[in-house]
């Protein structure tokens, strides 16, 4: 899996491509942990070219949404395809996080 | 029409993605659609990383072997492994109501495929995941 980091209006947004998986998700955790940890900060993640994410990578997800609960800053994602949303339903992780339709979207709603 | 096939890594996770493509690969040539087939990799992806994790402990050095059976009526996957055992059915998914940061796994596993049981009387685990194709007979 790669990522990028561009900011847009205030907005860290952290745009994925690949599989959000067990073999991946550590190396994303600890660059998403520092991003949500700055008091005041706000970071969109861009899911759109997520072609798959599992247990862990819902895992690290609800780790950012909670870390940044205590910093203070602002989570939230964006454009996941029917298979990434099929996960967050049934893992009811829809229920606990912040999820835009788009990414126009997810940057107005959190700068 | 029927296929048989068996494939072998050690549990390193980043071979997770190679079993997944070896799955993709009979799945796609056998005609599953796009949900029958994300539903099939991610379950293999799961019991892998439950391999890896779990019954190897994180230790790179072990022997993972996958076996495969699809026909027209199923998907049937194996996953043998050779470390601390596992059976599923003893093991009770929290209420997922509750937000949480892990134990997605398990649960998510018996929402992509049908049948998931585990066979620990030998030495290990052998995981089956069944999975009915659509417009199969039941």
């Amino acid at each position: 899996m790669d990522y990028t980091v561009e900011e847009r209006d205030g907005v860290q947004v952290v745009r994925l491509v690949g599989p959000l998986d067990v073999a991946s998700a550590l190396a994303l955790r600890d660059t998403l942990g520092a991003l949500v940890s700055a008091p005041g900060g706000r970071v969109l993640l861009d899911l759109a070219g997520v072609t798959l994410i599992d247990s862990s990578g819902v895992g690290i997800l609800v780790t950012a949404h909670r870390q940044a609960e205590s910093a203070g800053a602002r989570f939230a994602l964006a454009a996941p395809g029917a298979t990434v949303g099929r996960v967050f339903e049934l893992t009811r992780t829809n229920k606990l996080l912040e999820i835009h339709p788009t990414v126009d979207e997810g940057i107005s709603a959190l700068a | 029409m029927s296929v048989d096939d068996r494939y072998s890594l050690t549990s390193r996770l980043e071979l997770v993605e190679d079993a997944r493509q070896w799955l993709a690969g009979h799945a796609r040539a056998a005609g599953l659609d796009d949900e029958e087939c994300w539903a099939v990799e991610l379950a293999l992806t799961e019991a892998v990383a439950n391999v890896v994790r779990h019954a190897y402990a994180g230790s790179p050095d072990g022997r993972i072997e996958l076996g495969l059976h699809l026909d027209e009526g199923c998907v049937e996957l194996t996953i043998q492994d050779w470390g601390t055992p596992f059976d599923p059915s003893t093991y009770e998914v929290e209420d997922l109501s509750t937000p949480r940061m892990g134990g997605y796994g398990l649960h998510l596993m018996r929402e992509l495929v049908d049948e998931v049981d585990a066979d620990t009387s030998g030495e290990g685990t052998v995981l089956r995941l069944v999975k009915h194709r659509k417009g199969a007979p039941r």
